[in-house]
């Protein structure tokens, strides 16, 4: 298999924030089931959005958060858990897809589009061994902060 | 996880996200668009039933399609936005969103290969025995029926 390339700009990027976080004490926990955590979160939010938007806000931050964190744990505890890099990235990629198909399906427009092409470079992507996503959750909490609703 | 399954919990998701009550013509969208895609499983069950029959195979990655996954998930997220902007508003997010919770459910729960075809890597969160494996969904499945009961006499 070959290795997953990423633009220079998200590589340098990553780097950065894994170091910033590999600093923390993070847990000794399988960064597949973060992921999965992410999906689980990303469920909750769409749930709780139209009870509290505070407390939606909070959930959705912590599924980003979560999504974040997965590449940190791995790359932390390299070699504790029985699963192999391929593995990690079929979840990360395709968790993350599953996690904003969940929001986007309910936040329409103009998020829905933005998700289906995220979905077709995320699968070309992966025939071509290259990480190019569009980071649309962490746009939609900003829009959500500034404007309070999609 | 079973059919069944995906229909309660799907409907308990869909009327937390787009409001309590859920109307009859929503629930038959729900039902279908939770269903329509385990379609993909009977097809391999035709190809396959003797397979099936002489060695007592289980229902593995092997018998869904690449639908299941992110090729699966990428043509219909094309087919949804279309349904969109063809005036069907409400059946395109409902849909959605059941179609998505559908192959989340699955991933979580089952064994995929997510990334097929340009991977064949295996990624599963729960591996149980047959016996294991069908206690947990009939668990999980009166527990969802249950939460569906509740809310529909509620």
């Amino acid at each position: 298999m070959k290795p997953i390339k990423r633009l220079w700009l998200i590589e340098f990027l990553r780097e950065f924030y894994e170091k910033l976080v590999g600093k923390l004490p993070l847990p000794k926990i399988n960064p597949n089931i973060l992921s999965l955590l992410s999906i689980a979160a990303s469920i909750l939010f769409v749930v709780v959005f139209g009870i509290s938007r505070t407390v939606g806000i909070l959930v959705l931050l912590s599924a980003i958060l979560l999504d974040g964190l997965d590449g940190a744990v791995a790359r932390k505890w390299r070699g504790a858990f029985r699963t192999s890099e391929e593995a990690g990235y079929c979840v990360d990629l395709y968790s993350d897809r599953l996690s904003e198909g969940i929001i986007f399906s309910v936040f329409f427009i103009p998020w829905f589009p933005l998700f289906a092409a995220n979905c077709l470079l995320s699968f070309f992507g992966a025939g071509a061994r290259r990480h190019i996503v569009l980071p649309l959750r962490g746009v939609f909490l900003f829009w959500l902060l500034l404007f309070g609703s999609a | 996880m079973n059919t069944l399954f995906h229909f309660f919990f799907n409907y308990l998701v869909v009327s937390g996200a787009f409001g309590i009550p859920v109307a009859r013509e929503e629930i038959l969208i729900i039902l279908a668009a939770s269903t329509f895609i385990d379609i993909d499983h009977l097809a391999y069950i035709i190809r396959k039933r003797r397979l099936l029959a002489k060695f007592n195979r289980r229902l593995g990655p092997e018998s869904h399609s690449e639908l299941h996954e992110l090729f699966g998930l990428t043509l219909f997220s094309a087919f949804f936005l279309a349904a969109y902007f063809l005036g069907w508003g409400l059946v395109a997010k409902i849909s959605a969103l059941c179609f998505v919770l559908h192959l989340a459910v699955d991933f979580a729960s089952g064994k995929t290969r997510p990334l097929r075809p340009f991977s064949r890597e295996l990624v599963y969160f729960l591996h149980l025995s047959i016996r294991k494996k069908v206690i947990f969904e009939i668990l999980m499945t009166l527990a969802a029926g249950g939460a569906f009961l509740l809310l529909w006499l509620g």
